[in-house]
């Protein structure tokens, strides 16, 4: 037998594809195709990278802790509001004053945030603690909301409504779970400080704010259910959520009833005050979120990180140069969490927020694309030479 | 290995060219004589290495009594042994199927991997001792066919079967076991990471449907087709150099050693960690678009799972070795499938599906430039070396495939009908090498020798007439 009868073509069997042998070709890639490859990348990355900086250097932006101040608690806390509870009132929330110097004039819009620190919103007990069929307006039964423990219901007792009495455990929170429970509602509002005589009569927790100093942004102006002024104020609350959220999700609006336990209060006669006023089961003070409410659909959008901001308000007037106020009624409790909240001022632009990683990605990326450029081209020389 | 008389074998093997009785330096094994089993061993492990030294090939026979008495002492054994690991060829006659498979077994001990051809029932325990067994369908029966692993119809087709098929399963299965670890370790450990940063509650970054599609539909045809239809030299270039098969023992060769399997581990570590890092630096620190709105855990994860998709996908794309429609259509239909996964699942209203959160979120991603901006900076980091040194690999270092996908490369290029069915060897050889299969031609073949004989020297073909082939290996050209 020779070589040459065992290199020759076999009997065609079966066509091309089942024989694995289509037509094809091989990947050789050539040192000049990748040289060109790798300047090509360099050319468009550095100026992006470049673009990309400047812009984030325009983006303003400018964040005050502030629950470091007056330490706020629920146990350990100021009079800052009074809430109505059947016969009595009760006060809770301190006032917070922090002040800052703004060093260059501001355009609108300009965006108001809060942050937080230590605030593990992508926990996964809690990211799942709500219910959408709540949120959408469809129909549920108790038994659907068993994510929402411990927040699905109130616990033991009973409740008297009109003649009737129930069980406090049948009748679930709309919205029921964690995530509406721990809903974010200090009011943030920022002021103008004439001059500093008076920013100096201005201690963290005032009460009274001295006459002379303007407020820009009146953080709790607006309905919770329109997300309207009240008060005609120089910042705007509708358009914080994303539309999809305000057109499509969160459509509900349930009112207090029988069945369910909301933030709408009630009207009719019962034997717990809590639920008449639209708090949280003894916890006076404590609003269930409304779910039309703008500020609660950006708090239930799952914050990826423990360090999170979320938008608040947005001015809609020029800010100058001078001092500012941001005036904060706490009633959010981070101190026993162990957490921290921030004020932030902040501007936008293309890229979103100040983004120096996506920037210097970029360059470095350009920069090593060159460097390789240039070390291929001269070691291809000098293999050629060889 | 053969149940024939001594003189019988002795011919056989010169007519199948195993040893070449004027040429090479042959040592018979006696069981009876002056000179005991075990001093003949010794005596010619001597003579063979001498005979190696001047550059002589050396073959020895031996028969079934002599190889009783070898298998039964363990001191003589182990010195067979080392004779038979330093010939070139052997022949043993008169033994019976028992010691067939003993002398497979033998060589197997060591943690090598044998070959065992038989046609007829007395080869069957060797074919099932040899961890590759192959059977002759036909001559002698159907026994050996269907104790083996593998059924020829001739002899011949041996070749194609380890020179093209067994390095083509190699390849093919070496990519895929390896390809798929990387996959999965990628996306397992981005995952892990993200636990840093969700207190440990097991938190995932993707959404639930996409964990699961993920190896079901995102990255699967791209392995299947590097499983199954992936090669990197043509057969035919195969099947005249036959060499190229040796190169496979190599551990930088396209097989799962241990460095390619560490290499791949690493590869998805760093992979990992610059796929999630760069994301977290980019985007999750950063959350907000240019209206200042708030963009969320599922539109940061999507934005992840765009990037370790396109980084894993091009990673398979760098992994084939050669490209056909299959190829390019696996890897686009990967994101295809995974783009309009999303798109529909996120487009579905939140009064009908239970997932609202992801609502429109796909849409949202696609239009932001942050996520744009780190999907591309961080496929360019992590592809674009890969290349450099993938080319510096195989231009400035390489080793005899590459030369030989280059030689086949050109030969396919000059001439214009080369194609996957092209009849080259019909219209015979072609009348020069390309600079590249000089270059394959010269190193040294599986024979010690160089290859030229059987390209160059070989006789024009009678005219173009396929009736006139004969069809079996018997054509009558010098036997």
């Amino acid at each position: 037998m020779s070589a040459e009868a065992d290199a020759r073509p076999e009997k065609e069997f079966g066509n091309a594809f089942f024989q694995a042998q289509m037509k094809h070709t091989y990947a050789q890639v050539s040192p000049q195709a990748v040289i060109l490859c790798l300047f090509v990348i360099a050319v468009v990355f550095i100026p992006v990278g470049a673009a990309t900086i400047i812009a984030t250097d325009a983006v303003f932006e400018w964040s005050d802790r502030y629950d470091h101040l007056n330490r706020c608690t629920h146990s350990n806390h100021g009079s800052a509001e009074t809430h109505p509870l059947g016969n009595s009132t009760v006060a809770s929330g301190c006032f917070t004053n922090v002040g800052f110097r703004l060093d260059q004039t501001l355009v609108p819009p300009i965006y108001i945030y809060y942050r937080m620190k230590g605030f593990n919103q992508n926990y996964r007990l809690y990211a799942k603690s709500f219910n959408e069929a709540q949120l959408s307006d469809r129909d549920y039964g108790l038994s659907d909301l068993d994510d929402c423990d411990p927040k699905k219901t109130p616990t033991d007792g009973t409740i008297t409504i009109g003649t009737e009495t129930k069980a406090l455990n049948t009748i679930p929170y709309a919205p029921c779970g964690q995530v509406p429970w721990s809903m974010f509602n200090d009011t943030i509002s920022l002021f103008r400080v004439p001059d500093e005589a008076t920013a100096a009569a201005i201690s963290q927790d005032t009460p009274v704010l001295p006459s002379g100093v303007t407020p820009i942004c009146v953080g709790d102006a607006f309905s919770r259910s329109t997300n309207k002024p009240t008060v005609a104020t120089g910042c705007v609350k509708e358009g914080i959520a994303f539309s999809q959220d305000v057109e499509s999700r969160f459509k509900a609006n349930p009112s207090s009833s029988a069945s369910a336990w909301t933030g709408n209060g009630y009207t009719g006669v019962t034997d717990n005050a809590f639920f008449n006023e639209g708090y949280y089961n003894n916890e006076a003070g404590h609003r269930i979120p409304l779910i039309p409410d703008e500020d609660f659909m950006v708090w239930s959008r799952i914050a990826p990180l423990a360090d999170f901001r979320k938008p608040y308000r947005k001015i809609t007037v020029g800010l100058q140069r001078g001092l500012y106020l941001w005036r904060i009624l706490e009633r959010f409790d981070t101190t026993s969490l162990g957490a921290e909240k921030y004020a932030v001022l902040a501007t936008t632009a293309w890229i979103g927020t100040k983004n120096p990683t996506l920037g210097a990605l970029y360059l470095t990326m350009g920069s090593i694309s060159l460097v390789l450029a240039f070390g291929f081209v001269g070691m291809y020389i000098a293999r050629s030479k060889e | 290995l053969t149940g024939d008389k001594r003189e019988t074998a002795v011919n056989i093997s010169r007519t199948s060219r195993l040893l070449n009785p004027t040429t090479d330096h042959v040592m018979h094994i006696h069981a009876t004589g002056d000179k005991p089993v075990e001093t003949q061993i010794d005596t010619y492990i001597r003579e063979t290495r001498e005979a190696k030294s001047r550059g002589q090939k050396a073959s020895f026979i031996v028969d079934g009594a002599a190889l009783e008495k070898i298998l039964a002492d363990k001191r003589i054994f182990s010195s067979f042994r080392e004779l038979g690991l330093l010939v070139n060829s052997a022949v043993c006659c008169r033994v019976t199927p028992l010691q067939k498979a003993s002398v497979v077994a033998m060589f197997q001990e060591l943690g090598n991997t044998c070959l065992g051809v038989g046609d007829g029932a007395n080869d069957v325990s060797m074919i099932q001792e040899a961890r590759v067994g192959i059977g002759i369908m036909g001559l002698e029966g159907s026994q050996a066919e269907r104790a083996s692993d593998y059924a020829l119809p001739r002899f011949r087709h041996l070749r194609r079967l380890i020179a093209v098929h067994g390095r083509y399963s190699l390849i093919r299965n070496s990519a895929l076991v390896q390809y798929s670890f990387y996959k999965n370790l990628v996306y397992s450990l981005v995952q892990v990471y993200f636990c840093f940063y969700n207190a440990y509650s097991g938190q995932t970054i993707f959404d639930s449907w996409v964990l699961i599609f993920f190896n079901m539909a995102f990255t699967f045809l791209p392995p299947m087709i590097m499983g199954m239809f992936d090669f990197d030299v043509r057969d035919k270039f195969l099947m005249q150099h036959p060499g190229l098969y040796n190169e496979l023992r190599s551990p930088f060769a396209i097989r799962m050693s241990r460095v390619s399997s560490f290499v791949w581990l690493l590869l998805a570590l760093w992979h990992s960690w610059v796929i999630y890092y760069g994301t977290y630096l980019a985007n999750f620190t950063q959350p907000f678009r240019y209206d200042g709105r708030d963009a969320g855990m599922w539109f940061d994860g999507t934005t992840l799972c765009n990037t370790l998709l396109l980084v894993v996908n091009a990673q398979a794309a760098l992994a084939f070795l050669s490209w056909t429609w299959l190829h390019v259509a696996s890897l686009v239909l990967s994101f295809v499938a995974y783009y309009g996964f999303i798109f529909m699942y996120a487009a579905v209203p939140p009064e009908v599906s239970g997932v609202a959160s992801y609502y429109r979120v796909p849409e949202a991603v696609l239009s932001d430039g942050s996520s744009w901006g780190s999907f591309f900076v961080l496929f360019f980091a992590l592809a674009v070396p890969q290349m450099v040194l993938l080319v510096v690999r195989r231009r400035f270092y390489s080793i005899r495939m590459h030369d030989a996908r280059v030689a086949d490369y050109e030969r396919k290029r000059r001439l214009p009908f080369m194609d996957a069915d092209s009849d080259d060897d019909k219209r015979g050889s072609p009348t020069s090498n390309s600079e590249a299969e000089m270059k394959l031609l010269n190193a040294a073949g599986p024979t010690g020798q160089p290859q030229q004989r059987e390209v160059v020297s070989r006789p024009p073909p009678p005219p173009l007439d396929r009736s006139s082939a004969a069809s079996d290996g018997f054509s009558g050209h010098g036997l």
